[in-house]
């Protein structure tokens, strides 16, 4: 699986440069991944997607849905391969401050959508958002307010970012409003568009649903083949960082 | 021809003997962790080329066709709508800077190289945990051993060949 690495200078010296660089370019990869989403929404005349803050707003999503998917997953693992000496409680609080903070960053945007839909004045907008806000499908979008502003706000305190069964529990909240989140994003806007002949009610038929799983299923499978079959953490940079302690 | 493998406990001995045991024959290290080492790689080159190029080749191919392979009048927009051929000339760009430096790692190592005489050597099993070594292919192999016993290496191994 190595191809041949065997450490050789040549070796080390290109794959530092390599890795240097791959890694620069992969920061704006990811944002540039999330505010294409967000721009292919803001892009269509549809009522409830088109907007300015659509970019942004999918990063803070992306931000806050990968922070609390890495805790989750990171805050059994590093129990189960004994990890704790690599992987301490100071990266999981400092993990929880970040998801803190882009819980307030996904806030803001929330806030930014009500006022710019109500300062705006347009009237299919208007109608569409009173509907989310009191209509069929309110109880998920207050689940999205509940779970991805409210929830994560008892993070601030020290001792419950120390503890790792409440902070699993808000990670798998912060998870499940995500998923609101975009359930809003996609049905609640569609279900009031500008024509009211087009005005319905959608359920996922059980096919969805087990789609869904089915996702969630691939995701769990590729994390624990990835497990099993590379070092979950790297062994020389761990060295490298490690080796000055040591006397 | 032989091939003398030799670890070191650390990187400093390894470093010193390296210098002197250049001159016996052709040398190469194998090392559990990045050694100090100041040339520079052609790697970044490539990837900027190769990113430069993609992004070059993305937009073009959009241009092309927008404005003369299959114009469509979309909603009377200029044909030539170049900001809309930003995001996908940048990932066309950076999907090639990333392909060029993955491929160009393997061809600068010239690998995947499965084996390799050194592999034989019992220190080998170290060099990717916490031993330093190297292996030198030397016509005089008593010398280089007189000079590894001198440097303090931990272990030598001879391979024949």
């Amino acid at each position: 699986m190595a191809l041949g690495f065997r450490g050789t200078s040549g070796q080390w010296r290109h794959y530092h440069a390599l890795y240097g660089v791959l890694a620069a370019i992969m920061a704006p990869l990811v944002c540039s991944v999330h505010s294409i989403v967000g721009l292919d929404f803001a892009g269509a005349a549809t009522v409830g997607w088109h907007s300015m803050m659509f970019p942004p707003f999918f990063i803070f999503g992306a931000f806050l849905s990968g922070f609390a998917t890495v805790l989750l997953l990171i805050m059994p693992l590093r129990r189960l391969l004994r990890l704790q000496r690599y992987i301490t409680t100071r990266h999981l609080d400092v993990l929880g401050r970040l998801l803190l903070t882009s819980s307030l960053f996904v806030g803001y945007a929330y806030m930014m959508d009500a006022f710019s839909t109500y300062y705006g004045g347009e009237k299919a907008e208007i109608t569409m958002y009173q509907e989310k806000l009191f209509g069929y499908y309110a109880g998920i979008y207050w689940a999205t307010i509940l779970f991805n502003v409210l929830l994560p706000q008892l993070l601030w305190v020290r001792a419950i970012r120390l503890n790792q069964v409440l902070v699993g529990l808000i990670t798998i909240g912060v998870i499940v409003g995500m998923w609101c989140e975009r359930y809003t994003i996609v049905v609640v806007s569609l279900h009031r568009p500008r024509l009211p002949s087009s005005y319905g009610i959608f359920h996922g038929t059980i096919w969805d649903w087990l789609t869904m799983m089915g996702a969630v299923g691939l995701f769990v499978f590729g994390i624990l083949m990835i497990v099993r079959l590379i070092p979950v953490i790297s062994m020389f940079e761990m060295r490298e960082i490690l080796a000055p302690r040591r006397p | 021809m032989t091939l003398i493998v030799a670890s070191f406990v650390s990187e400093t001995g390894l470093a010193e003997a390296l210098p002197r045991l250049r001159t016996l024959g052709a040398v190469e290290t194998y090392t559990p962790q990045p050694p100090q080492d100041d040339q520079p790689s052609i790697l970044p080159l490539v990837v900027l080329i190769a990113g430069l190029l993609g992004a070059g080749a993305g937009f073009g191919m959009q241009v092309y066709a927008n404005t003369a392979g299959y114009p469509v009048d979309i909603g009377g927009r200029p044909e030539f709508s170049w900001p809309a051929f930003v995001p996908i000339a940048f990932e066309i760009g950076v999907l090639a800077a990333m392909l060029a430096g993955f491929s160009g790692y393997l061809v600068v190592n010239r690998l995947p190289h499965l084996y390799d005489k050194v592999d034989e050597a019992m220190l080998m099993r170290g060099a990717s945990r916490d031993r330093w070594c190297v292996s030198i292919r030397t016509g005089e192999p008593s010398q280089a051993h007189d000079l590894l016993r001198t440097m303090n290496a931990e272990q030598v191994e001879e391979l024949p060949e």
